[in-house]
């Protein structure tokens, strides 16, 4: 980043390749559509740069960088004055950006989406930030605005309750 | 052991001990974690549009808003400031009856105060975490009721002015509702220039209504000499309803 505000313009594309596709991959569980996932990555890349000045050399850029994504994807659910949907189609399908997956990765893919979508939203956050983005706890518990006790909660919870729906969507399954 | 500590292990680099291992062989949250496929390789394509899309940030209002936010801070109260001192140079309230003086500094500095609330909201950075829904409408009602609160501050009587003679009650009211809304809407459009949001959420709105009826009724005190409660609150207080409906109401009605 330090680098990028000196002036590099090859230190822009490092920073989009160390974190463009965990924020994808982040932004992915909330949106039904894969180009509303990628207009809000890009959105906060555009964000990223415009705030550029505001980065203080030594600071760590990834919990700026999330902030900024968790409060695009707050703003693009306002403005569309809708909920988030729940994403029951296949990843990757259609979506020229994404390499063809085998079908397993597709249908794990696709189970880690439907049990995100049945857990309450601030338990959602936690995990996608601590499971899909690989961030420690103690870095989301800044990001969300919350104590690292109260997120250590919704985590537990949050994955207590999807470990619930996984093996009711996979009791069901074999029922059929 | 559970998902959350086995997580954590992983993030620290860490091997899984074998009670770790038995639990992500028997839970489908853990065992899924790890067959799911990472993340894609960075996408070319998008990388392309984002650099398009930083290209095209050019312009006065782009280096606006790349200002570090205490700059675009003091940018934006000073265009408030200099756009409310305009109007009271071009229609000084002096010219009518005598300024009180304590009362008119109580009401600017509470007004003032509000101000620099809703400044911070209106311009704060995106990289710090979202100011409430609660602190938002809080202002805005706030920036609704301080007026019509002040009108009934008590005046000395050196300085009471009932109305004009050249103008009628709903003349003066419409006269002074309008100079209060254009102030407001002056105000606000340097202060978007400022925004760096794409575009305008609801709250976004809130704050910005605010920020233009304080500007509005900042001009009003230094330009109206009425100190009949009723024309305070019926001109002067209402600028912010009038502006939340500019840019609420209006441009939702248009796009249906």
């Amino acid at each position: 980043m330090t680098a990028y505000l000196a002036g590099d313009s090859a230190a822009f594309r490092e920073l989009f390749s160390r974190y463009g596709a965990v924020l994808e991959r982040v932004m992915r569980h909330r949106l039904h559509r894969p180009e509303d996932a990628r207009d809000l990555v890009q959105q906060t890349f555009l964000q990223l740069h415009r705030s550029r000045h505001d980065f203080r050399a030594g600071a760590l850029l990834r919990p700026w960088l999330f902030t900024i994504a968790l409060n695009m994807k707050r703003e693009y659910f306002r403005r569309a004055g809708r909920r988030p949907e729940s994403p029951l189609e296949l990843d990757g399908h259609g979506d020229p950006g994404v390499a063809p997956r085998g079908h397993e990765q597709v249908e794990a893919t696709e189970e880690v989406r439907f049990a995100l979508g049945k857990i309450p939203e601030d338990q959602r956050d936690v995990i996608a930030l601590h499971w899909l983005a690989g961030i420690p706890l103690p870095e989301v518990a800044s990001l969300v605005g919350a104590s690292l006790s109260a997120v250590k909660v919704r985590a537990h919870r949050g994955y207590a309750a999807m470990r619930h729906v996984l093996k009711g969507r996979r009791g069901n399954l074999d029922e059929g | 052991m559970d998902c959350v500590d086995i997580k954590e292990t992983v993030l620290r680099g860490e091997s899984l001990s074998w009670e770790a291992a038995q639990h992500v062989a028997a839970c489908p949250v853990c065992s899924l974690a790890l067959s799911e496929q990472q993340a894609t390789a960075s996408d070319e394509s998008l990388f392309t549009d984002i650099r398009r899309a930083i290209d095209e940030e050019r312009g006065v209002r782009a280096w606006l808003r790349s200002r570090p936010t205490n700059v675009r801070f003091a940018l934006g109260a000073g265009w408030a400031l200099a756009i409310v001192a305009l109007v009271a140079l071009l229609t000084p309230r002096t010219h009518y009856a005598p300024m009180p003086f304590a009362e008119v500094a109580v009401v600017l500095a509470v007004l003032s105060a509000l101000g620099v609330v809703a400044l911070r909201l209106e311009l704060h950075p995106l990289q710090a975490p979202e100011p409430s829904i609660v602190a938002v409408a809080g202002c805005f009602a706030a920036v609704l009721v301080a007026p019509a609160l002040l009108a009934f501050a008590p005046v000395p009587q050196a300085a009471l002015f009932d109305h004009y003679t050249e103008f009628s009650p709903p003349q003066a009211a419409f006269g002074c509702f309008f100079i209060g809304v254009m102030t407001g809407v002056l105000v606000v459009a340097g202060l978007r220039a400022l925004d760096r949001r794409t575009s305008h959420s609801r709250i976004g709105v809130l704050v910005q209504a605010a920020a233009g009826a304080i500007a509005g009724n900042l001009a009003l005190e230094l330009h109206c000499p009425i100190t009949r409660p009723s024309h305070i609150v019926f001109a002067h207080a209402t600028v912010s309803l009038a502006l939340l409906a500019l840019y609420e109401f209006l441009p939702r009605r248009r796009a249906a």
